[in-house]
């Protein structure tokens, strides 16, 4: 069952008519501060005129700013604001005159210790008119997230790229005809809105909320406040003369932060979400690189596509949000294949995104240690206290004496082997840690101090034996840590 | 196409009236679906591509999508508006994207330009639509050729039905196939005829294990390898992983059952080798013939080891015989570990006492393993068996 919840601005009036009962009226009438304690108002609604919603995605939080037009008449006017079963942080809310600022100001805020979601403004006018007022509170259970469609071409060079951003309303509020902003980047907050909330609603009454939850409820029969999940659909096709183009999604940055504005007005009722698309790349080039980097990709090869948030892939207007990706490669028959899944994290502008999309079974990748030596072994011999190396000659067996040092080498053959119908990139990194020497001839280049990365292209069908020798300084040996690379001819053993 | 329950329909909302909550009126059609194709291509995710000819107004419609209990993948949705004959005239945006809450479901909002019917393809994953591959083969009767066919086993456990499906298996099959509720097919995806196989037999102490520890008598495990090339009347697929059933022809020409492997993923120009049983009429005795420490200095040794292979063939047919020694296995076996170094890197080199006459295999052999072949003349009706002798003679370095 969908909840009536709702966030509402009321004008107190100080005759007496039934209990609990809000009513719609023309005037605006106020309340002197003894009548409060009693339970007998008269209240006006003014609706919303406009609202808007400005979503943050690291935290769940969104900035409400609502205008209302008021009737205020000359001196004291009091308005009762409330938000029952809503998540608005009740330290948040906040009233500023668009209208008249100079005429009025806000004297005091009550907020009264029965009821927790509401609060009571007092305003001093010198005029009678119809003012606009701004309503801003932050309240969480709105979010936002940015998700992704990739379709490859069938060449597997290009991408095309659907962004889209969904709003889910889970507030207990329904936000019709809504601006909405988006931001993107990661706020500071010293106390969650959701726990103000929780704070706030502690000592609630439960009769208290259900009494008022059925007030609303027949507000809003009386209202006539369409609700439900057709109330936002365009009443008609046949009403249309024109047709709707998509809406533009305008980017700017503040700050340290991206604002996703979407072009008009949103409806988001309470609990639905709303998916639309923010930006759309027909064809980005794609680069796919096989990649074998044990901590970022685990222990295989992965196969990497490589695409630019850059104008030249019709993107770089904006940072891409973090979100899920899901990439289809269109085949022949214009049909599409799934490839993968995979999470896209925030990328800036300019910045290159990499997506993992898992082990192709076409490519053989198989590192075998070949062969394994040691030599520049270094016996030490306690009594004497020296260190001798073997094989240095005239050597007197010492039965106590124990190796200290040596040099542990080791023969690698990397195999590659391309099954796939094009030729391919690959790049692998290898860690050789310690006071440690690399001998090879491959297209190798360091890393780090410790890891290397080699590069070679393989052609369709192609079977390479990368080989490479490793020569580590153990023990006494050891003399710091730090990989040497060494250009020389590396042969398959004989054994 | 039948519907037993509005699973996986598409609806076009042409009126809507709410007043409260889900309660409402409203006038539907339901779109059948033109075609459906089921791929089967990728390994773990299987994907539905549905066309649908959607009737539009010009301005803006609802089009609503839901799967109530089927196992769709909602974030995989994608929604293409074809650009065939009977959507030609139209221009088409989707606008947005609705998803009302408890239910799985969406709506399209979409945008004509005029009055007409558009072409419609959604594509989606979809959970418990599996496929498995198994394979049958008959091996000729002196397993010099195979014929095998590829079946592909597809249950649908989705909670859909495809009546009118096409499976696409990704092999450049299109088969026509209804998928009932529940319902497993299994269809033949492809055959492959006359395939040259090779037949081998290995030995390896320390990973295929004894059949007789007290004698010394190894496992000889028989496999066929396969070729995935033309040169082997394959190459045209690769050959999904699964279970390969072999049978033999017998003189009578009746097939007899001679066992099962998992065949792993072969890709095209790839190998595979399949495991297919034990050969008890070829017998191979391993023995240490002898073992011994050389003391370099202080704690410092060089191992010499002499292992000694007894090799009895009863078959009738030569066969060609790999010998395999696990290196690390050869040196915990021969000295306990408490007198070696616990280094997982061995140094060690062929000694002079080895008697195969060829090289190691080159693929292999590397640091932690070397194999050799040999070939085994057949048995000659009731002479006396001819026992080979083959010595490995190992040189473990530098141990501490």
């Amino acid at each position: 069952m969908r909840n009536y919840n709702t966030c509402k601005c009321k004008e107190i009036n100080t005759s007496s008519l039934m209990l609990q009962l809000s009513l719609l009226m023309l005037c605006m009438i106020f309340l002197p501060q003894s009548l409060m304690a009693k339970n007998i108002d008269l209240s006006t609604l003014p609706s919303r005129d406009s609202v808007q919603l400005t979503i943050y995605n690291s935290e769940d939080l969104t900035l409400v700013r609502e205008t209302r037009q008021i009737s205020i008449k000359k001196g004291n006017n009091r308005l009762q604001f409330s938000w029952a079963n809503t998540q608005i942080d009740p330290t948040s809310v906040q009233l500023d005159f668009l209208s008249h600022p100079a005429d009025m100001h806000l004297t005091n805020s009550t907020f009264p210790h029965e009821k927790p979601q509401m609060l009571y403004w007092n305003i001093q006018s010198s005029v009678e008119t119809l003012a606009t007022v701004e309503i801003s509170y932050f309240t969480s259970g709105i979010s936002w997230r940015a998700d992704y469609s990739g379709i490859i071409n069938q060449s597997g060079k290009t991408m095309a790229l659907d962004s889209f951003v969904t709003v889910t309303n889970n507030s207990g509020e329904d936000y019709d005809n809504a601006e909405v902003r988006l931001v993107i980047g990661k706020i500071n907050l010293v106390e969650r809105v959701n726990e103000l909330v929780r704070q706030a609603n502690y000592a609630k009454d439960d009769l208290q909320a259900r009494k008022k939850e059925k007030r609303v409820q027949m507000a809003r029969k009386m209202l006539g406040k369409s609700a439900g999940r057709y109330a936002m659909a365009a009443p008609s096709a046949v009403m249309e003369n024109v047709m709707d183009e998509e809406k533009d999604v305008e980017k700017e940055s503040l700050s340290e932060y991206y604002i996703f504005s979407i072009e008009g007005t949103e409806s988001i009722p309470n609990l639905w979400s709303k998916r639309l698309r923010s930006s759309f790349s027909e064809a980005i080039e794609i680069d796919t690189v096989y990649r074998y980097r044990p901590r970022e990709y685990g222990d295989v090869l992965a196969r990497v596509l490589i695409f630019k948030n850059d104008k030249k892939s019709s993107l770089g207007e904006a940072p891409l949000p973090e979100g899920r990706i899901q990439i289809y490669r269109k085949n022949q028959q214009g049909s599409l294949t799934y490839i993968a899944g995979l999470a896209l994290k925030y990328t800036s502008v300019s910045e290159k995104v990499e997506l993992n999309s898992g082990v192709d079974p076409e490519i053989y990748f198989e590192l075998v240690n070949l062969k394994n030596w040691r030599d520049n072994i270094w016996m030490h011999y306690p009594k004497a206290k020296v260190y001798r190396r073997v094989g240095d000659g005239h050597i007197k067996v010492d039965h106590n004496s124990r190796v200290s040092g040596w040099d542990d080498h080791s023969l690698y053959v990397q195999h590659l082997r391309n099954f796939t119908d094009s030729s391919i990139k690959v790049e692998i990194r290898r860690v050789i840690s310690g006071h440690a020497e690399l001998k090879s001839q491959l297209n190798i280049k360091k890393h780090d101090f410790q890891t290397v990365d080699i590069k070679t292209t393989l052609g369709i069908g192609e079977k390479q034996e990368l080989l490479y020798e490793t020569a580590v300084k153990k023990g006494f040996n050891a003399k710091h840590k730090q990989l040497v690379l060494t250009d020389k001819k590396i042969n398959y053993p004989v054994w | 196409m039948k519907y037993k329950t509005l699973y996986g329909v598409i609806a076009l909302s042409l009126c809507a009236i709410s007043s409260s909550s889900y309660a409402r009126i409203k006038l539907i059609t339901l779109p059948v679906r033109e075609h459906v194709e089921i791929q089967l291509e990728n390994e773990n995710t299987t994907i539905i591509e549905e066309e649908r000819i959607v009737p539009l107004k010009k301005g803006n419609n609802d089009i609503d999508f839901s799967w109530h209990n089927t196992s769709i993948k909602p974030e995989t949705i994608v929604f293409r508006v074809l650009q065939d004959k009977a959507s030609k005239a139209l221009k088409t945006n989707v606008l947005s994207v609705s998803y009302p809450p408890n239910e799985a479901a969406l709506t399209w909002k979409v945008a004509s330009s005029e009055n007409g019917s558009a072409r419609v393809r959604i594509t989606y994953a979809i959970n418990r639509l599996n496929k498995k591959y198994h394979y049958i083969a008959r091996a000729n009767s002196d397993e010099s050729k195979m014929d095998f066919s590829q079946y592909i086993k597809v249950i649908n456990q989705s909670g859909e039905e495809f009546l009118d499906a096409n499976m696409n298996t990704g092999s450049g099959n299109n088969i026509a196939l209804p998928m009932g509720l529940d319902e497993t097919q299994e269809f033949l995806n492809h055959s492959y005829s006359a395939v040259p196989i090779d037949k081998t037999y290995t030995v390896n102490a320390s990973e295929l294990g004894y059949r007789n520890r007290a004698q010394d008598k190894l496992n000889v495990l028989m496999h066929y390898n396969l070729q995935n090339d033309s040169k082997h009347n394959l190459g045209k697929h690769s050959l999904a992983p699964g279970k390969f059933r072999i049978y033999q022809q017998d003189k009578k020409g009746t097939s007899v059952f001679v066992g099962e492997d998992w065949g792993q993923y072969t890709a095209r120009d790839d190998e595979s080798k399949l495991f297919i049983g034990q050969a008890r009429d070829i017998v191979v005795k391993r023995i240490i013939e002898r073992k011994k420490r050389q003391r370099i200095d202080g704690n410092l040794y060089n191992i010499d080891v002499l292992v000694k292979y007894e090799i009895e063939n009863f078959k009738d047919k030569p066969v060609t015989l790999t010998i395999e020694e696990s290196l690390i296995h050869l040196r915990n076996e021969t000295f306990s570990p408490a007198n070696v170094s616990p280094k997982s890197q061995i140094e060690w080199q062929v000694g002079k006492d080895t008697s195969f006459k060829e090289k190691p295999l080159k693929k292999q052999t590397s640091s932690q393993k070397i194999a050799y072949q040999v070939t085994l003349p057949p048995r000659k009706g009731s002479e006396k068996i001819v026992k080979q002798v083959q010595k490995l003679n190992i040189n473990f370095k530098n141990e501490w």
